[in-house]
């Protein structure tokens, strides 16, 4: 079969500052990508439907959209829903596969995708912080970490602490919990998160949001401590299995 | 422009000198000149346009830039610090067609966090100064995209007065830009008459009228607080993306930054290009109205650019500018006159000859009158001197103190607020980190940070600094040979090459001074610190790509009514950048393995004079006995070339037989090899040799110094190859499981009966370590 390549749609512009690498790491799982302005986006009107048809990927990269001025993400998400009027959730039925990554994330999280008492805040010692973390999926869910194990990342984030509303916490929490929607968890406590959440899928586990930065480690010399073994140089990073686990689910609903 | 720098300076040295008696411009002479006499091909463009441009291969090219940014800090430490980053940032966005920044690198000299006795009148309080200065550079870097992946902290109180933020950027461009058959090198600035004048990013309003000059003066009670310009990092990244996409449109012919003297210099230096300029600044758009003329002219409001736009690309310019969310405002014409007509609304308010404009600066003539300052002391013991304790007593204690030194302990509550790995490059990170993610994660420090700029090429850029002003005490002079050595030293740990025909090393200059003007000593230190930096960038063959000064870093107020001065120490950042054909022979600093060896690489003339060690001592080194004769280590540079090009030359780089390299620095040969240890948790058993004083050997700082590791099954190899080639190397122990650090006398018996002279657990020596770091 000679079809072209799945293609990602990773959205840029107005303070989003990760969609080069990100490209770049679905490049390395043989994606196509195009890089996009959100302005040129809403200008030549990029519907649902054209969305669907031209892109199996849809990404929110890292970065600071709109300077995060009022609360991380919620500008970036109003446009998404009110200029685009995407239904991130009606493209997933589709088929198409949606990911967040910390900025992302968080303007997922603004539009809803994981609930109406899910939101993010400032990470519990109030600072911005670049460290590395391991992270162990939970449950098979999540179409994006099929198979996977722990695995080491960056964060790189100051508002990265997942919150439940407290009236409905165990409710809602149990109710995440049984869906799958608690995809992955921090091994130790970096930021104060929620049940040391680090990652949430919705309900199809075709959208994923994370805080850690999978596109960060796709060559094992980006890992901290990569010069204790100069003969893996040459091996991939962590990271690169959630990219090429979009390829194969990618493959399979075209 | 360089007012001090162009002087004709008339020096004297009572003793026999290599300084010329009348100097024509330390610019001239130490800074291009050491360039003129190191011709690399690599070299793009230096000191003309607003970095220094090096080729990176045959696509790219990167470019680097270092900004000072201390009379803003001093007064809005945050503001100061962030406008300073997006600032720099902009150099490189304005720098040939336009790079993207890809790595900042930070440096702050500050007041120790401690500083306890009473501030003079308004002056902040140096955690109120580090704390703003934090911020400013998280929002300013992290904001912008740009990793920090290099920096420094400096702590002497002589920065009370003036703290010193050095922000500087490395950008990356392709070589030839622009649409299809039109291309332009990067390296080439033109601008045509008939170009459209264009302003974009932000808007002007009255923060910034006078930046520029008010740096220039000396900080006192009366200086203005609109004097900092306020930055805003999301509409210049909005600026940035849009500038790089216009760029490989090719939509524009000629860009340049509006930073110090607003669009009075940008629009000034540009018009050089055609010839002239005549703009309307009533055109630009502003943040409210009622600006002045000349305010308009003047301002340093942030996030602008001025850019030359052919007449025929002005609409799709404007249009690309629209849908990305940046202003343009359209202010006139570039010319041929000759001349710099400024109008408002149709009237001329102001008109220049270019050759004024540039070329109206008197000449300055300076004295200079070195002598007056002690000469490098060589103290011999004698009876009279009180005897200081013995090593053996008092050796682990000096080891825990000097880790918990602000200028030694650990940055990580620092380094972990900015972003050090945004764009994916990320090679060698500020920290080594074990076990990372885990309760027992570790950091240790590495030596420089190293970036991989492009997927397609295993090439990459590493980037590292040295600043050592407390051996301006002693002579500028052995300041700044110190300086550059040690940022050379600080980017051979990490893998730079040298030496090698293809080497690309390059190297900028940043000096901050107190006032010389009228004093015939500090202008003799500033003449010795160019003969230095040029003395040690040609023994190392290093060119200077770009530069900056900062001339009056001096304080006058009151303190509880009485009259105080403070200025700081003639301080000098040499920041090295070098190219590495391939990342993955990357090294760091930590010890690898329990079982490896322990090499001192490098001759080890280290001295107990200017060093962290005298620092911590409460007496005058030269009233105690027992530390031998007191020194100060004394570069060689001819032993330096040998080293350097065997740790950056292709059998010490490729082979991978050295598993760890480490600078010798602040707090000598035992500080560095307890740098090397902690992150990992193994200990080390040391032998002390007995020629040479102890103290000296585990504190003493110099030149050309590095702690290295190796297997042991490589180190006979190693050893051979060091003697061949008469690299000087000492083995001084190894690395192992026990957690101690122990070091013994001269020989370790190996029926175990001897007793170490010194024996520190690493726990102990994290906590010193990490304890004084988290002064927060």
């Amino acid at each position: 079969m000679s079809s072209p390549n799945p293609r990602v749609l990773v959205i840029t512009g107005d303070g989003i500052n990760c969609e080069t690498e990100t490209a770049q790491a679905f490049q390395a799982a043989r994606f196509a990508t195009d890089i996009r302005h959100l302005n040129d986006l809403i200008l030549e009107g990029m519907t649902l439907d054209r969305l669907s048809a031209q892109y199996a990927v849809l990404a929110l990269p890292g970065g600071f959209s709109f300077g995060d001025d009022l609360t991380s993400g919620k500008v970036l998400a109003l446009k998404i829903q009110n200029r685009l009027k995407w239904d991130l959730q009606a493209y997933a039925n589709r088929g198409g596969m949606v990911i967040g990554i910390c900025n992302g994330f968080q303007a997922l999280i603004r539009m809803g995708i994981f609930g109406a008492d899910i939101s993010i805040t400032h990470n519990l010692q109030g600072k911005f912080l670049n460290t590395w973390v391991k992270v162990t999926p939970s449950g098979s869910k999540c179409a994006w970490l099929k198979g996977m194990g722990t695995i080491d990342l960056p964060i790189r984030h100051g508002e990265g602490r997942l919150l439940i509303a407290p009236g409905r916490r165990s409710e809602t929490f149990d109710k995440m919990e049984k869906q799958g929607m608690t995809c992955l968890r921090y091994e130790g406590d970096p930021n104060g998160s929620e049940s040391r959440l680090a990652g949430l899928c919705d309900a199809t586990g075709r959208i994923f949001g994370l805080m850690p930065h999978p596109e960060a480690f796709i060559r094992w010399t980006a890992h901290p401590e990569w010069t204790a073994q100069p003969g893996r140089a040459s091996a991939p990073g962590h990271g690169l299995a959630v990219f090429e686990n979009a390829y194969m689910e990618a493959l399979k609903s075209r | 422009k360089h007012k001090i720098f162009n002087a004709k300076i008339h020096y004297h040295d009572p003793g026999s000198s290599s300084i010329p008696p009348v100097i024509d411009g330390l610019f001239k002479t130490t800074i291009a000149g050491t360039t003129a006499e190191l011709p690399k091909s690599w070299l793009l463009s230096v000191f003309s346009d607003n970095a220094g441009i090096c080729a990176f291969d045959e696509e790219d090219a990167f470019c680097i830039k270092v900004e000072t940014h201390n009379s803003p800090s001093a007064l809005d430490p945050y503001g100061g610090a962030l406008t300073g980053i997006v600032g720099v940032n902009r150099d490189i966005l304005g720098c040939g067609l336009g790079a993207k920044p890809i790595f900042n690198t930070n440096v702050f000299c500050v007041a120790p966090p401690d500083y306890s006795a009473q501030l003079p009148d308004r002056l902040l309080h140096p955690r109120r100064i580090l704390e703003g200065v934090r911020r400013g550079v998280e929002h300013g870097g992290n904001k912008s995209g740009i990793p920090t992946i290099n920096g420094a902290l400096v702590f002497d109180d002589r920065y009370l007065g003036k703290p010193l933020i050095y922000c500087g950027t490395g950008g990356f461009m392709p070589r030839r830009s622009g649409a299809a058959g039109e291309e332009q090198r990067c390296e080439e600035k033109n601008v045509l008459p008939g170009d459209r004048i264009c302003m974009i990013g932000g808007r002007i309003g009255k923060d910034g009228i006078h930046g520029a000059t008010f740096s220039s003066l000396a900080l006192d009670n009366q200086s203005p607080m609109t004097a900092v310009q306020l930055g805003d990092p999301i509409t210049q990244k909005r600026a940035a993306d849009f500038l790089l996409e216009a760029r490989d449109l090719g939509l524009y012919r000629a860009i340049t930054d509006n930073g110090a003297g607003g669009l009075s210099s940008s629009v000034g230096e540009m018009a050089r290009l055609s010839g002239g300029a005549q703009i309307d600044v009533s055109l630009a758009k502003t943040k409210y109205p009622g600006l002045k003329p000349y305010e308009l002219v003047v301002s340093e409001s942030q996030e602008r650019m001025t850019l030359a736009v052919p007449p025929g690309k002005l609409e799709a310019f404007n249009s690309l500018a629209e849908r990305r969310g940046v202003e343009v405002s359209d202010l006139g014409e570039f010319t041929k006159t000759g001349r710099f007509e400024i109008n408002y609304e149709g009237k001329a308010v102001a008109d220049l000859a270019l050759e004024f404009l540039h070329d109206g600066v008197p000449r300055l003539e300076l004295k200079a009158e070195w002598g007056a300052v002690a000469k490098i002391p060589t103290i011999v013991e004698n009876s009279a001197l009180k005897p200081f304790e013995s090593f053996e007593s008092g050796s682990d204690r000096m080891l825990l103190n000097l880790l918990a030194r602000p200028n030694i302990a650990s940055k990580e509550w620092l380094i972990r607020q900015y972003d050090h790995e945004v764009q994916g490059m990320s090679v060698v990170k500020p920290l080594h980190t074990v076990s990372p993610g885990t309760l027992n994660a570790m950091s240790g420090p590495n030596d420089a940070g190293m970036i991989k700029p492009k997927p397609s090429s295993d090439a990459g850029l590493v980037v590292g600094c040295g600043i050592n002003p407390k051996l301006s005490d002693i002579d500028p002079f052995l300041m700044a040979q110190s300086s550059v050595d040690e940022a050379v030293r600080n980017v051979l740990c990490v893998g730079a090459e040298f030496g090698l025909p293809e080497s690309v090393l390059a190297l900028v200059d940043n000096f901050c001074w107190p006032d010389p003007v009228g004093d015939p000593v500090k202008t003799a230190w500033l003449v010795r610190a160019c003969y230095g930096l040029r003395d040690a960038a040609l023994a190392l063959s290093a060119p200077l790509v770009s530069g900056k000064d900062s001339m009056k870093n001096d304080f006058r107020g009151q303190r509880g009514g009485e009259p105080v001065e403070i200025s700081v120490p003639p301080t000098l950042l040499m920041t090295a950048v070098a190219r590495v054909s391939d990342v993955k022979l990357a090294r760091t600093a930590d010890f690898k393995a329990v079982g490896d060896v322990i090499y001192i690489l490098g001759k080890a003339d280290l001295g107990l004079l200017g060093s962290e060690f005298q620092s911590l001592v409460t007496d005058p080194l030269d009233t105690l006995a027992g530390l031998g004769p007191l020194r100060v280590g004394l570069p060689s540079w001819r032993l330096a070339r040998r080293i350097y090009s065997w740790i950056g030359g292709t059998t010490g780089r490729l082979n991978h037989k050295m598993k760890s390299l480490h600078d010798v620095s602040d707090g000598g040969i035992f500080t560095a090899i307890a740098e090397s240890l902690l992150a990992r948790g193994f200990g080390a058993s040391l032998l002390c040799p007995l020629d040479r004083n102890p103290w000296e050997f585990a504190f003493g700082e110099g030149f050309h110094t590095f702690i290295a590791t190796s297997s042991a099954e490589d180190s006979e190899a190693l050893e051979s190859e060091w003697d061949d080639l008469g690299v000087p190397y000492r083995r001084i122990g190894t690395v192992q499981s026990a957690d101690r650090m122990e070091v013994y006398m001269g020989v370790k018996n190996p029926d175990g009966t001897s007793k170490p002279v010194m024996s520190l657990g690493i726990k102990q020596i994290r906590s010193a370590w990490l304890k004084e770091g988290y002064w927060e």
